[in-house]
């Protein structure tokens, strides 16, 4: 009897369990849904938590490892937590679960560009491009890539393409700017920044170099608010730092270049260029003493640092005293054989030395790699006239007097300065 | 000068020795009897006392007042930066040493009678001056001097006075007891625009003195460039807009005037060889003979340009070898802002180094003489370079202010931009002068905190002349000072070695011997001295020459080459006095 009486009871909660269970699952473990776990990926990844994201995704993977989804937003979450390798096979899965996206690719391409893998990222742009010509963001990347490796021309075609898809991308102006800026169009260099400082106020890069344009205009306080205004909101960007301090030398308060390379010390940035600077700073204003002691601090935290044992060595050499300089431009050259400014002063110290032979070659190693330096080519055509090549000293007097001329029609300002 | 502190001299004669000692302060009259009684001792070495030499001003006490105009105190163009000179010599014959003061203007007009004058003081011998201006006729009220220097160019034995400045330049004749006239108009030496440095020198060896006249600047008075919003890129200084210039402004080419003989001139600038492309901003001038072949050579600071060395080729042709003689830029190849120049050999190795005074923020170049007309830059390892970076140099020399018997280095110095101090650049607009002590070896010390009060004072300065106004057998210095009253550096005990000088007098033409070099040589030392008309900035020294002996007690010998290549050898002269030496006829021994 009894057994009879329970089974009607039990019939009609079976559906009912069936469903709560259904809905405790739901509830509970919103993973088995794949849209609400890429959802769920997706913020985690935006308020900067890509690994959880990925071990999110890992376990969407797990369950439908041929989708393409999962592996793209995988990758790109590997790729914000800096584990570029990782999201790069996770883009490579990605194209293959679907091998038109346009967006692996990019993502390919974006970590391979994050493992400085330039030129591998090519061709991953390229069929990006063929795929979708109006894609944003792609030609962009590809101008980075030429101009990382010197292909400037290049360079700026692939950036005013990105303009020609993406008129209003603030970060493309300001390559484009840049590039610019770097190739002497300052009128050009001008509109690209305003544009992008107008489009993204907040661009530290964009207005250090919209900067450097109001600096070559003599427009000099606008350059010195640009960059005050951008080292604000960037405040750990060493570069900017040596950069606001090198202009304040040069178009403000001195004083306040000091003051702005000690704070950064005082923000807890220990970066060796910051003791460069100071040091340059405390040359500049003839305090020998504590720039020789803080030059020497900037090569106590990076002894491969080039520039430390450069500035030591023109400190040095700023007092005549050329027996201490030798020694730190050679090994500034040691660390830095491409820089071509230490060969010309080794050269110079060897020639006061009356070591003339021996400096004639050191300049010309110093002119091939800087061929416009009229200094290199000044005191090679007095070694020349020393050691009696005539003929070479006159090619080299002209050289140094055209650059000369030259510089100066460019030159900025330069009242009856010691320029 | 002199002063109770300083040694006396033993023997004077007539003429160009009188007597050292006369009072200037209390006691003057004990230390002329001193004097006096060590006439009769045979010549010892007398150790310098204390300190050294010290320098005081005394140009208020010593009658050397006038007030330098140049335009506004508040300086916005570049006309009222660059100042005026200093010159000396003897105008009026009585064998001291008189002082002539160019003076500038402004382009706001004076209520009339108000106008800056020019000054010429005449040297009383008792440590003060006479103001003889008006009645040596050499005021040039109203007119905006510059530079000036001394030169008998017609041979009269007297010396004539040449002014620069803007516009025209003056040429004053001597006609006899310091009374001079403006013969400008008859002379040939028509000038206009911005004229600076100037030089006396006979370059093509025709036994008259010529003319060099450094030009500036083409300025125009009438719209002078003006620094702020919409100026020319040249009118900032790191960061700071200042007085627009010299860069970006029109050159003004420098002038070479033949002397004709019968007091006139005729320019030959282009047919001597002296118009270089790109021209310069020309400043401080000498003539020198930097290769000993006899003839004169030419030395030019341009400011902001490359300076200019002009070889002489002996028979009135030049060519500018500055790049290649090492002599044009600074070591590494950089135009510099070339102010004031000075030629003398301060290592006595016979040849004649070169030293010119650069802008602030820079050095000023030290250039020995290797020999072959090239040069090295020895600023820095000479110890000159480091410390003249935070100074604008303008007037210099190479006095030897101790008698050592080497040369050592004057720089006065001076901003050009008033408002520099508030820019907390490391520079001031007045700054102290500089003297530099050769130590010998190549190398130079700052002896200016122990060489007394004068180098404690600051002053915008400018020009500087260097000569013994007192005749007490030590360099003195004269600075012209902008917009103030000159000063006048009496040189304490700076002759407590021996020494000896010499007037020469050239015959029958170049009657003050410029360009003529003597060679004194006694125990260690071997100095060779040149007479210069025109040197400095905007200035000329003493045309006497002046000889410290060290710790010499004799002198071995004393060599005299005449300006057209006649050699001397002077005997038996006696230390611690002036002699006048006459050039022999042609023909004497």
């Amino acid at each position: 009897m009894l057994h009879r009486r329970n089974p009607p009871r039990l019939r009609p909660a079976l559906p009912l369990f069936a469903a709560l269970l259904a809905l405790l699952v739901v509830i509970d473990c919103g993973e088995a849904d794949p849209a609400r776990m890429l959802a769920e990926s997706r913020r985690l990844r935006a308020e900067g938590q890509p690994r959880k994201a990925a071990d999110l995704l890992a376990r969407l993977i797990e369950r439908s490892p041929r989708d393409y989804a999962p592996h793209y937003e995988r990758g790109l979450a590997l790729l914000a937590a800096g584990s570029h390798d990782e999201a790069l096979a996770e883009a490579g899965n990605a194209i293959e679960a679907d091998p038109k996206s346009v967006d692996a690719r990019l993502l390919r391409a974006d970590c391979l560009l994050a493992l400085g893998r330039d030129e591998e990222a090519l061709p991953e742009l390229r069929q990006a491009v063929a795929s979708a010509p109006d894609r944003e963001g792609v030609h962009r990347r590809m101008g980075a890539v030429h101009a990382r490796a010197g292909r400037l021309q290049q360079a700026l075609n692939q950036f005013e393409k990105e303009l020609q898809v993406n008129p209003k991308d603030a970060e493309t102006l300001t390559e484009v700017g840049i590039f610019h800026l770097q190739a002497g169009q300052l009128a050009e260099a001008e509109t690209r920044l305003e544009s992008a400082v107008s489009l993204a106020p907040k661009s530290s890069r964009a207005r250090q170099f919209l900067a450097e344009v109001r600096f070559k205009q003599s427009r000099h306080k606008e350059g010195l608010d640009l960059q005050a205004g951008a080292l604000a909101d960037d405040p750990t960007n060493v570069q900017l730092v040596v950069n606001h301090a090198a202009a304040l030398e040069s178009y403000g308060d001195p004083r306040l270049a000091e003051e702005i390379l000690k704070a950064a010390f005082d923000r807890g940035l220990k970066d060796a260029r910051l003791y460069v600077q100071l040091g340059r700073h405390y040359r500049d204003w003839l305090r020998f003493d504590e720039a020789i002691a803080t030059l020497k601090q900037a090569i106590a935290i990076d002894p491969g640092g080039a520039e430390g044992h450069f500035h030591l060595a023109r400190t040095y050499l700023s007092q005549g005293r050329n027996d201490e300089a030798l020694p730190e431009f050679q090994e500034a050259s040691r660390l830095a054989p491409t820089d071509p400014y230490a060969y010309y002063y080794i050269g110079s110290i060897l020639a006061a030395q009356g070591k003339v032979e021996e400096a004639i070659p050191l300049y010309r190693r110093s002119l091939e790699l800087d061929p416009v330096n009229p200094k290199a080519h000044y005191s090679l055509a007095k070694a020349l006239a020393r050691t009696g090549k005539d003929q070479e000293a006159t090619v080299e007097f002209a050289r140094h007097a055209e650059l000369l001329k030259r510089l100066r029609e460019i030159k900025q300002e330069g009242v009856a300065t010691a320029d | 000068m002199r002063s109770s502190r300083k040694a006396s001299r033993p023997q004077t004669d007539r003429k160009t020795d009188r007597a050292p000692c006369p009072a200037l302060r209390a006691g003057a009259a004990l230390l002329a009897l001193v004097c006096a009684g060590a006439a009769q001792a045979p010549p010892t070495p007398r150790p310098a006392a204390g300190a050294g030499p010290q320098f005081v001003n005394v140009a208020r006490e010593a009658g050397l007042t006038l007030r330098n105009v140049n335009g506004e105190i508040k300086k916005t163009t570049i006309d009222e930066t660059v100042g005026n000179g200093v010159c000396l010599d003897d105008v009026d014959g009585d064998g001291r040493l008189d002082v002539f003061l160019p003076n500038g203007s402004r382009t706001r007009p004076f209520p009339p009678g108000e106008e800056p004058r020019s000054a010429l003081y005449r040297n009383r011998g008792d440590g003060t001056f006479e103001d003889i201006t008006e009645r040596a006729g050499v005021a040039s009220r109203g007119y905006w001097a510059q530079g000036c220097t001394f030169g008998d160019y017609d041979d009269d034995g007297r010396p004539d006075l040449f002014v620069t400045g803007f516009g025209r330049y003056i040429l004053y004749r001597n006609l006899t007891g310091g009374r001079f006239q403006d013969v400008t108009a008859s002379s040939g030496l028509k000038g206009r625009g911005w004229s600076t440095g100037a030089a006396f020198g006979d370059y093509d060896g025709d036994g008259r003195i010529d003319l060099y006249v450094s030009h500036y600047v083409d300025f125009d008075h009438t719209g002078p460039p003006l620094p702020g919003p919409g100026t020319m890129r040249n009118c900032f200084y790191k960061g700071a807009p200042v007085i627009c210039g010299p860069g970006g402004l029109k050159h003004s080419i420098g002038r070479l005037f033949h002397n004709e003989g019968k007091g006139t001139f005729r320019e030959a600038t282009r047919e001597a060889g002296l118009v270089t492309v790109p021209t310069g901003y020309g400043l401080g001038v000498v003539w020198t003979d930097l290769d000993l072949d006899g003839d004169l050579d030419l030395y030019v600071a341009n400011d902001s340009t490359p300076s200019w060395l002009y070889r002489n080729d002996g028979r009135g042709r030049f060519t500018e070898i500055g790049a290649r003689a090492g002599a044009a830029y600074s070591e590494d190849g950089r135009a510099q802002s070339g102010m004031g120049v000075a030629s003398g050999d301060y290592d006595n190795d016979g040849r004649f180094d070169l030293f010119v005074t650069n802008f602030s923020h820079d050095y000023s170049t030290l250039r020995h003489n290797d020999g072959a007309l090239l040069f090295t830059d020895v600023s820095m390892t000479s110890g000159v370079g480091v410390a003249t970076l935070p100074y604008l140099g303008w007037g210099a020399g190479f006095p030897d202010y101790d008698n050592d018997g080497r040369a050592d280095l004057f720089i006065a110095n001076g901003h050009v931009f008033p408002g520099i101090d508030a820019q907390h650049l490391g520079t001031t607009w007045k700054q102290p002068n500089q003297l530099f002590h050769n130590e010998g070896g190549g190398r130079f010390q700052e002896a200016s905190a122990r060489a007394g009060p004068a180098f404690q004072e600051l002053h915008s300065a400018r020009g500087a002349a260097f000569g013994d106004l007192d005749d007490d057998g030590d360099i003195d210095i004269v600075v012209n000072n902008i917009d103030e009253p000159p000063s006048l550096l009496r040189n304490d005990g700076g002759n407590a070695s021996h020494w000896i000088g010499f007037r020469l007098q050239g015959a029958p033409r170049n009657r003050g011997a410029v360009g003529a070099r003597v060679t004194v040589l006694a125990g260690p030392l071997r100095q060779v001295k040149e007479i210069q008309a025109g040197s400095s900035h905007n200035s000329s020294n003493d045309p006497r020459l002046l000889f410290g002996l060290g710790a010499a007690t004799t002198i071995d010998k004393i060599e005299v080459r005449w300006p057209r290549g006649r050699l001397q050898i002077l005997k038996g002269l006696s230390m611690d006095r002036y002699h006048t030496v006459q050039e022999p006829e042609a023909g004497s021994p």
